[in-house]
């Protein structure tokens, strides 16, 4: 008995110290700490001035690198507020801001600074701006949460308020004043792109989306909307049909599967076969690495379907662009007519980005997708992302907008790229601009007669694969753009023989054995 | 005797218990290689504990035996005869599935750095270098303060304002950019690792630390030597770790 | 078959002996363009030179280890008191001369071999190290030829020197030991020569054949190399005692055999817990010669290695604690211990599992995204030296404490202070864990090379733990009461494959670890000086290089299966055992009348 005791006090102790442990690591820290301006000055300092300036002007040394713009705290304008529009924020709505970051934005989440410390940024941040002297603020009346929401009233709402004219109808941030927007230092601005909902800058929950409704985002063209609906309770509508425009959980980065399917690939990137495919998410960030870079890209991440047949192999390639470059005709007459009074076409958005001043060219929207122009042997070493090198050369698919079409290329390097001859285009492809968002159709067989310069897809193989995207009218072109590093692509194998085999092998073999251990066993009794 | 007793119970809620641990008492999960290397050594670790005494052994063993031999147990060993073929046969069959896990990676963080690298048109030797603005204390905020200045007009994009790897463009970057806060990396780096790393960027990397993904752009291109070294100067400073020495310093 | 055993040696060894002597003097061979390489058909040339000098090696390694313990036993035997024990310890070591002269010729085929490979496969290289060593390959064939007649002195000189003369015998034994250590140093001065070339000048010619001898790694790799042969010599005689007690049909086989288990062990074990300082101090010494080649080894692709290092010794470490711990059961009174093994169990697992946390890991990219990157914030902190020294000494430390209690097993202290001395062992031993703990938590709060300075420490702080405990122990058990005696023999065959295991796992991280020593000169044949320019200068992977090693080991094991095999048939005589029964038989006669009172 003794030693059963032992062995479970064993597993009780390790089990105690693990949950202990556990508890160490949530358990909260102090109450706020004494305000102290020259701590809070020090940490700002260290940690804060470099964008958003010594003087809380929002004009730090990197400010020039980013969009959005570090805010500017001398006019005590703050997004995320629990007060009314307009008003300032209380302590704790600065104190979350710091603690939760803006997501989307180049403002990460603080979590790295203790609790105190992040108390004494938010005293010192109060002093830039006089407001916090003369004015006070107080919580919004705020209404409970309702048992079960009504999203079709929410979608109504969302016609009725007119939110969709900034945000777009299908709320990609697409809308038809979108491109005019400024905020009250006559930034350009853009609105939210609600079918993202983990860049959101004061958060993606329900009760997030509510708040911001009802408070509006100050220093930006949000208003308040808290005295806009009928029942208070709307508001809540309006804010579960918004979240439910962004899928329930932010996507992550897979394998790209290419399903095997029987028949005909589809040609069209609006053939109702493409719904039943699962999105692959592929985030990107700027290529900042070769000259020139792109410091402030406006296309984050794409998603990706693939679809094969043992013959061809076709992908869907969508991503959410608030405007389209080149504009069709069509876009151009629709815009114009939903802006009404204005004659002219819809200006361009003052470029966001760049250090140098002037508005930018605009380019073509366009997106690539990217492979080795031959497997590595050893399945591990592959080109350069970056377009290859003249080692590792890559093949590469593009879709420009302006060429309404797809064409096939290799590249040793950037600004090394060459299209194919013509008899080595057998590159299908289209691509189709709605609702704020483009998606490309390209299509391809799995062998080519040109082995030399085209990838030739094996099913059953990771095959690498890598995304370039381009934003026209952000003065993408060329090195200037979005892009992924080397992800995986796998075209799914029709079932071999050989997995039937094995597990009845093994069932033959398992069960032979069991018959031969009961013959023994009964031969000994 | 006591099912609590029994050694065959010991040996089971042990590695539950070691398994609930690995799978969920650590977070981040860690990853499936780490797990199984973990898994397997403590099976070795149970298998040690339940045969070390003969006691504990037979305890062990009596379970199995009784379910193989004893008379008592008859239905017992027929459940166990036909799920035993039925259960291989369905870990076979997903064993022969198609994977679509990508390959894992086997990716050096820190490779090899070389003796001697080009620096634009000179070459520098890193063997036995230190920074040469470390000694110059006369002026040493000031080449701080400008190795903070340059760091975030260049470098906090994807390394961080908290200098922690999370940047606005790591979510698009793979391999993750470095953490500096992290111990295991410029804790224990000499400051001339910093300056082979910055100065020749991810497309310098030796093959097993897969240059191909690397978004680290070339800096030589880009900055001076002495930018590069109060760069460095400045990740010091600012994560409070002091760069790892040469051994003649001692 | 001895005889035949003897031929086949003899014709061997004089071969190797002129083809010896003959390089040296090896011109080169005429035309403009000197050969270079030789391909070797169908295998290639480095996987057939890597496995000629594996074999060589292990072979080597077993026939300088074993008599060096052999020996000792012997000496042992000599001064026991108790004719009994004189007897035992006596028969076993001859039993280990024995294993040693059936290896011996295995020894000197696979050096001819290497030779033979070495000349024709790379003659360009052969000559340039026999140009800078001629005067050492002179002498060598001398020594190994000193070293077999040594041998067969001591072996077949053993019923004749007995009594009287036993102390020419053991004086043999000492010289044998002498030319096995000098035919060590001299390979491995040809070894750390191509690691550590010194002694020559910019266009490597040679200026002092001194200083290419005594080059930087010479010593630290004759140290590390002369240890490991124990090791390995007592993992592998273990072995040997584990097969014949698993197929002895008598108890007292069973009896003999399970001691002499035991006895290889015990060196084995004990000789493996100096190794990691041994092999410490050859790294430093690598990186003190040149950082680059020591950044190679441990941060390079050659870092896994270490991760499966960790691993193997992690296992060898459980084993041989597995094994004291079964042997503890036949020891009455030693159940006394049993709670405490449990926890020794538990603290080595959790030792294994820390010092097994790679740096970074391997981890697909949905993986490597969720841990943000492919370091682990929170396993990240086990991946790094600190920790890992610590596990180690903790390990040690450990493995020494289910020592002395299997030491302590069936005895009863009759010292006055026998309270008092265990409190002050326990006191010890905790505070040498204390000191190991705290310094390996302060290593993380401290720049690099504070921390290194750190692992002397906690070393030190190891070493004299056990020192002090093991003399307060040997104090404190004089003239101890007995509660029984140990049962030899009463052994489940589960222990027996644990002896199986350890040598296995010791073979294999021998190989591996010879590899990841010869593969951190990368391309060069001689680092610094002479380029490999073969198609084969890339560094192999290290899947690659594993898979070669356990093509060693598997054929090592087949040989020496296939040794003692042919060894246990030529027994027709059974002239040893006979001899030992007869005067055991004597003895308890005696005994029985009175005639000894032991």
């Amino acid at each position: 008995m003794k030693k059963t005791i032992n062995l479970y006090g064993w597993i009780s102790v390790v089990l105690l110290i693990f949950f202990l442990n556990l508890n160490f690591v949530h358990a909260g820290e102090a109450q706020p700490p004494e305000k102290n301006l020259e701590v809070g000055k020090a940490l700002y300092q260290k940690n804060c001035a470099q964008c958003h300036g010594d003087n809380g002007d929002g004009k730090g040394v990197s400010e020039p690198f980013i969009f959005p713009k570090p805010r500017d705290f001398t006019a005590g304008l703050y997004k995320i507020r629990t007060t009314s529009g307009g008003q300032l924020p209380l302590d704790s709505d600065l104190f979350q801001t710091i603690s939760l970051g803006m997501p989307g934005s180049s403002m990460p989440a603080w979590q790295q600074l203790s609790e105190a410390d992040r108390w004494q940024l938010v005293h010192y941040i109060k002093t830039f701006s006089p407001k916090f002297a003369s004015e006070t603020a107080e919580k919004v009346v705020t209404t409970p949460k309702p048992a079960k929401p009504d999203l079709e009233k929410g979608r109504q709402l969302f016609q009725d308020l007119e939110c969709w004219k900034c945000h777009g109808q299908e709320g990609r941030g697409d809308g038809p004043s979108a491109p005019e927007l400024k905020d009250n230092w006559g930034f350009p601005i853009k609105p939210a792109d609600l079918t993202k909902n983990w860049t959101f800058r004061g958060g993606g929950s329900v009760e997030d989306i509510y708040m911001r409704i009802i408070t509006g985002i100050n220093g930006t063209p949000m208003p308040s909307f808290l005295d806009s609906f009928e029942k208070p309770e709307d508001a809540w509508d309006l804010a579960y049909y918004v979240r439910s425009l962004s899928p329930e959980n932010k996507p992550e980065v897979t394998v790209l599967r290419a399903k095997l399917i029987q028949g005909e690939l589809p040609t069209e990137p609006e053939d109702p076969r493409w719904n039943e495919l699962p999105a692959h998410y592929f985030p990107l960030s700027g290529q900042i690495t070769m000259e020139p870079r792109l410091f402030t890209p406006s296309i984050d991440s794409i998603f990706v379907k693939a679809v094969h047949n043992n013959k061809e192999i076709a992908f869907l390639v969508m991503w959410n662009d608030r405007t389209q470059d080149p504009p069709s005709a069509g876009a151009i007459q629709q815009i114009a007519s939903a802006e009404g009074q204005q004659s002219q076409p819809p200006s361009q958005p003052d470029n966001p980005s760049a250090p140098q001043p002037g508005s930018p060219q605009k380019f073509s929207d366009a997106i690539a997708i990217q492979f080795p122009v031959k497997p590595d042997p050893g399945g591990f070493i592959k080109p350069y992302f970056i377009m290859g090198d003249s080692e590792r050369p890559v093949y590469l698919w593009t879709w420009k907008a302006e060429w309404q079409d797809v064409k096939e290329s290799n590249a040793s390097g950037p600004f090394k790229e060459t299209l194919q001859n013509q008899e080595s285009q057998t590159l299908q492809g289209k691509g189709i601009y709605k609702n704020g968002q483009w998606k490309v159709l390209f299509k391809r067989a799995l062998t080519t007669d040109d082995k030399d310069h085209d990838y030739q897809f094996e099913i059953g193989k990771f095959i690498p694969i890598a995304f370039s995207a381009w934003d026209g009218s952000n003065g993408e072109t060329e090195l200037k753009r979005s892009l992924s590093t080397w992800y995986y692509l796998f075209l799914e194998t029709p079932r071999p023989i050989s997995q039937y085999l094995y597990p009845i092998a093994a069932f033959l073999l398992i069960a032979g054995a069991e018959v031969w251990f009961l013959k023994r066993n009964s031969r000994r009794q | 005797m006591s099912i609590l007793r029994s050694s065959f119970v010991h040996a089971i809620l042990l590695l539950v218990i070691a398994i609930l641990i690995f799978k969920y008492g650590i977070h981040p999960p860690i990853p499936q290689s780490l797990f199984l290397l973990y898994l397997i050594i403590t099976l070795f670790g149970i298998f040690l504990f339940v045969s070390s005494s003969e006691e504990t052994w037979k305890s062990f063993l009596s379970p199995i035996h009784a379910t193989l031999y004893d008379p008592r147990f008859r239905g017992v060993r027929a459940v166990i005869f036909i799920v035993l073929p039925v259960l291989a046969t369905y870990l076979v069959y997903l064993r022969v599935q198609p994977k679509i896990e990508p390959p894992a990676e086997l990716r050096t963080i820190h490779p090899a750095p070389p003796d001697t690298i080009s620096f634009r048109n000179g070459t520098i030797k890193l063997q036995g270098l230190g920074n040469p603005l470390r000694g110059d204390k006369e002026h040493f905020q000031e080449h701080v303060n400008r190795g903070k200045v340059i760091y975030f007009k260049n470098c906090f994009y994807c390394h961080g304002d908290g200098l922690n790897g999370e940047g606005h463009f790591a979510e698009g970057l793979n391999p993750k950019p470095a953490n500096f806060t992290d111990v295991g990396t410029i804790a224990q780096l000499q400051e001339s690792y910093l300056f082979w790393r910055i100065a020749k960027g991810g497309p310098n990397l030796p093959t097993e630390a897969t240059p191909w993904n690397s978004a680290m752009p070339a800096w030589e291109n880009y900055l001076t030597a002495d930018e590069i070294w109060s760069v460095i100067l400045y990740l010091y400073e600012a994560t409070g770790y002091q760069p790892r020495k040469w051994e003649q310093d001692q | 078959m001895r005889k035949i055993n003897r031929k086949v040696f003899f014709i061997f060894s004089l071969l190797f002996f002129v083809i010896l002597l003959g390089s040296a003097f090896a011109q080169q061979p005429a035309g403009d363009q000197p050969m270079e390489y030789r391909a070797f058909p169908y295998i290639g040339s480095r996987q057939i030179m890597w496995i000629a000098a594996q074999l060589h090696l292990m072979f080597a390694a077993f026939i300088l280890g074993v008599p060096i313990f052999a020996v000792i036993v012997e000496f042992i035997g000599f001064y026991a008191r108790d004719p009994m024990q004189r007897l035992r310890y006596d028969k076993l070591a001859k039993e280990f001369t024995k294993l040693l002269l059936i290896a011996f010729s295995a020894t000197a085929i696979w050096g001819a071999i290497l030779t033979f490979l070495f000349i024709t496969l790379y003659p360009k290289f052969f000559n340039y190290l026999s140009n800078i060593f001629s005067p050492t390959l002179w002498i060598y064939p001398f020594l190994f030829f000193g070293e077999t007649f040594t041998l067969y002195l001591y072996w077949y000189g053993w019923e004749w020197l007995q009594g009287e003369k036993k102390k020419f015998h053991l004086a043999l034994g000492v010289l044998l030991n002498l030319f096995g250590i000098a035919v060590l140093f001299i390979t491995d001065a040809w070894t750390t020569f191509m690691m550590s070339p010194s002694g020559i000048d910019e266009k490597g010619n040679l200026v002092s054949l001194w200083k290419a001898i005594n080059n930087p790694l010479w010593m630290p790799l004759n140290i590390h190399r002369l240890i490991a042969n124990i090791v390995f010599g007592g993992s592998i005689a273990a072995a040997y005692a584990a097969f014949r007690f698993l197929s002895s049909k008598t108890e007292e086989e069973r009896a003999h055999y399970d001691w002499m288990g035991y006895i290889g062990n015990f060196i084995a074990i004990q000789a493996f817990i100096v190794l990691p300082f041994a092999g410490y101090w050859f790294g430093r010494e690598i990186y003190a010669f040149d950082q680059q080649l020591g950044i190679t080894m441990m941060g390079g692709f050659l870092s896994w290695l270490w991760i499966i290092q960790a691993i193997l010794i992690g296992i060898i470490f459980l084993a041989s604690n597995y094994y004291l711990w079964i042997g503890m059961e036949r020891i009455p009174g030693a159940e006394r211990y049993r709670l405490y093994t449990r926890l020794i169990l538990l603290v080595l697992v959790v030792g294994t599992l820390v010092w097994a946390t790679p740096h970074s890991l391997v981890a697909s990219l949905e993986e490597a995204r969720k841990m943000g990157g492919a370091h682990h914030p929170l396993l990240g902190v086990l991946g790094v030296m600190s920790a890992k020294n610590t596990a180690v000494n903790i390990m040690i430390l450990s493995t020494f404490l289910s020592f002395l209690f299997y030491r302590r097993g069936n005895k009863i202290s009759r010292v006055s202070w026998a309270k008092t001395g265990v409190v002050i062992q326990g006191l010890i031993l905790f505070l040498a864990a204390f000191i190991v703990v705290f310094y390996g938590v302060r290593g993380y709060f401290v720049e690099a090379i504070v921390r290194i300075g750190y692992s002397v420490y906690q070393v030190l702080a190891v070493l004299s733990a056990i020192i002090l405990t093991m003399i307060l122990d040997i104090f404190m058990l004089r003239n101890a009461e007995e509660i029984g005696p140990i049962r030899w023999g009463k052994m489940p065959p589960r222990s027996q494959y644990a002896l199986f295991l350890v040598a296995i796992t010791f073979t294999w991280l021998m190989g591996l670890m010879g590899y990841a020593r010869s593969a951190i000169r990368q391309h060069w044949h001689v680092y610094g000086v002479m380029r490999d320019t073969s198609p084969e200068a890339f560094s192999p992977t290290l899947g690659f290089a594993a898979d070669m090693v356990s093509i060693c080991v598997l054929l090592f094991f087949a040989l020496v299966f296939f040794i003692f095999w042919i060894g246990h048939l030529g027994e027709k005589t059974k002239i040893l055992e006979e001899r030992v029964e007869e005067e055991v038989e004597g003895i308890t006669t005696a005994k029985l009348k009175g005639g000894y009172t032991a």
